[in-house]
């Protein structure tokens, strides 16, 4: 497996503290990686860091052997990179079926084709019929003309996906995909991961507090602990691991 | 549309309104007095700057608070080209002022969208106004404080036909039409594709990047496209007031579409021109009150913006709604 996604000695700091502390971790193609770690040990900061939301202070990420450390978010979503955030971000105002049309009409223009030129004055037909039939394979379809910002939290998240897979991205980085959610609906997400891993060819990074959920779906692991790498590895291999069990898992709070 | 919530229970007043008030401004000189024309024309001029600030404002989510710049850049740029080359086509003075202003906007969007969010953009846009105020005010060449005066309306040469914009209600016309294209112009670009994802970056400016959108850049866009309106819209008052002061750029002069669109309503596309027409109104019902004329446009102000949030239109196409929904059910019964 070729790595995708390699962070080298990352270091972030807010003026009164240091959050990450020569972080390094590499995404291999077509794996689900997931970041574990206890509250405040740098995992959403990782994230930011790796996606483009902010820069690191010193240190490297590598996409696709090109060095993206200081590339602005949008094109990093132009080279493949996609991300949700641990709070939905939609289109609130808008219908659930004007988001998804409205992810596709920036895809359309990503690619520069007509169907994503300012002057269209309305979506084109087969934006609006892509945007139907995702919305059916992801069970939305029926609250196609509801506000989203009246969709159950559940949905939210899977819509946010949906936007994020409209652009077809290699890499799609998830942070806390089940926070909040009902066990059925975490399952859920398990199984949609996994398929977009095993039968789209994706890889996946996300964050993740739910052992069970990441013993579900992971292939390796992270373990952060004060914005330092502590453990990595496969997931058998990281449960196993003493110092993680002591720091992580020893608290029993969540216990596999 | 896809950013406006219809009422689902009843139709859109809009186009009702829209029509009435085409009709009156089309209308107006064979009816009305000099005086209310002229201040028709002005109106017309502050509606076009309230529609291409709403862009910003209503569509995009920022703040400006030096529009006023652009109106006057617009303003000078004509008038000044006016006086210095009388013979140049008219059409070419008028493009030149929406050329300035277009390169102003773009300049001033350059350096106050590096911070884009609220109170930094205000202030920054607050500031670049009021240095564009002050430079106009100490330029000999633009009359310094005193401005621009005797700007003349000139005559449209088409080759088989001239039409003298000096003579009659000709110069209203022009007025009038100028705001028809233009705010059709910014019609679109609300609507299409563009409007929608400068809609979607006042909502979630995070998403929109993460689709894959440089947002700095739509924001410059809109803009850009806004000044370079206004501009355009101030160079067609020069002719019709025929003198120019720099308080044409004055900060005060930046607030008047801010308050037309909480006054008419900001998240509908024509919003700012009811509150610019409403407002109008006002101070010119109030016109011969010395001294209490300030205190009854302010109270009505501050009664519409506090009782109705959604501004006029917003009311007026809720209550429309409804009224034309029960009309269209009792229809059926």
């Amino acid at each position: 497996m070729t790595d995708l996604l390699e962070a080298r000695d990352i270091c972030f700091a807010y003026p009164s503290v240091r959050v990450l502390k020569d972080v390094s971790m590499t995404v291999r193609a077509n794996e689900c990686h997931v970041i574990i770690g206890p509250n405040g040990a740098g995992k959403t900061t990782l994230f930011k860091v790796l996606s483009g939301e902010t820069l690191p202070q010193s240190g490297t990420v590598r996409y696709s052997g090109e060095d993206v450390t200081r590339l602005d978010a949008w094109k990093r979503v132009h080279r493949g990179i996609g991300r949700t955030f641990q709070v939905a971000r939609l289109f609130s105002e808008q219908t659930v079926l004007n988001n998804v049309i409205l992810a596709l009409e920036c895809r359309e223009n990503i690619k520069g084709t007509s169907l994503g030129r300012w002057w269209r004055l309305n979506p084109a037909r087969e934006l609006v019929d892509e945007a139907m039939s995702r919305l059916a394979e992801y069970g939305l379809d029926r609250r196609a003309q509801d506000s989203a910002k009246n969709l159950s939290h559940g949905d939210k998240k899977r819509l946010e996906l949906l936007l994020t897979l409209s652009l077809h991205p290699k890499l799609i980085m998830l942070d806390e995909p089940t926070a909040g959610m009902a066990p059925d609906d975490r399952r859920a997400v398990v199984a949609m991961v996994n398929r977009l891993r095993e039968e789209e060819g994706l890889t996946l990074l996300l964050t993740e507090h739910d052992m069970e959920v990441v013993f579900g779906l992971a292939t390796r692991l992270t373990v952060l602990s004060q914005g330092k790498v502590i453990a990595s590895g496969e997931p058998e291999e990281v449960r196993r691991d003493p110092v993680v069990h002591e720091i992580y898992f020893g608290k029993g709070r969540h216990h596999a | 549309m896809p950013q406006q919530q219809m009422n689902p229970r009843g139709r859109d007043v809009t186009p009702i309104l829209l029509g009435i008030a085409l009709t009156v401004f089309a209308t107006l000189p064979f009816w009305a007095g000099k005086g209310l024309v002229f201040l028709a024309g002005i109106v017309l001029l502050q509606m076009v700057f309230a529609l291409a600030f709403n862009l910003m404002f209503g569509l995009t989510g920022l703040v400006s608070f030096g529009q006023a710049a652009f109106f006057a850049a617009g303003a000078y740029a004509s008038g000044w080209l006016a006086r210095m080359l009388p013979d140049l086509p008219f059409f070419l003075t008028i493009a030149f002022g929406g050329a300035v202003g277009a390169v102003l906007s773009a300049i001033i969007g350059l350096v106050a969208l590096r911070r884009a969010s609220g109170i930094y953009f205000a202030i920054l846009t607050l500031a670049l106004g009021q240095l564009v105020y002050t430079l106009i005010g100490k330029t000999t060449a633009l009359g310094r404080e005193d401005g621009l005066i005797g700007i003349a309306r000139p005559v449209l040469d088409f080759g088989v036909f001239e039409i003298n914009l000096a003579a009659g209600d000709n110069y209203y016309f022009l007025i009038l039409t100028a705001s028809v294209v233009l705010s059709a112009i910014l019609w679109w670009v609300w609507h299409g594709n563009l409007g929608r994802i400068l809609a979607a970056i006042r909502q979630e400016p995070e998403r929109v990047r993460f689709l894959g959108i440089d947002v700095r850049r739509y924001r410059e866009y809109a803009f850009i496209i806004s000044g370079t309106v206004t501009a355009l819209a101030g160079a067609l008052v020069a002719p019709w007031s025929q003198i120019i002061t720099p308080m044409l750029a004055h900060w005060s002069y930046s607030a008047l579409p801010i308050l037309f669109c909480l006054l008419g309503g900001r998240s509908r596309f024509w919003g700012p021109a009811v509150g610019a027409i409403v407002f109008a109104g006002l101070e010119h019902a109030t016109r011969t009150m010395v001294g209490v004329a300030e205190l009854v446009v302010g109270g009505a102000l501050l009664i519409v913006v506090l009782a109705m949030p959604g501004g006029i239109l917003g009311t007026l196409s809720a209550l429309g709604g409804r009224y034309f929904g029960t009309k269209r059910e009792a229809g059926h019964d």
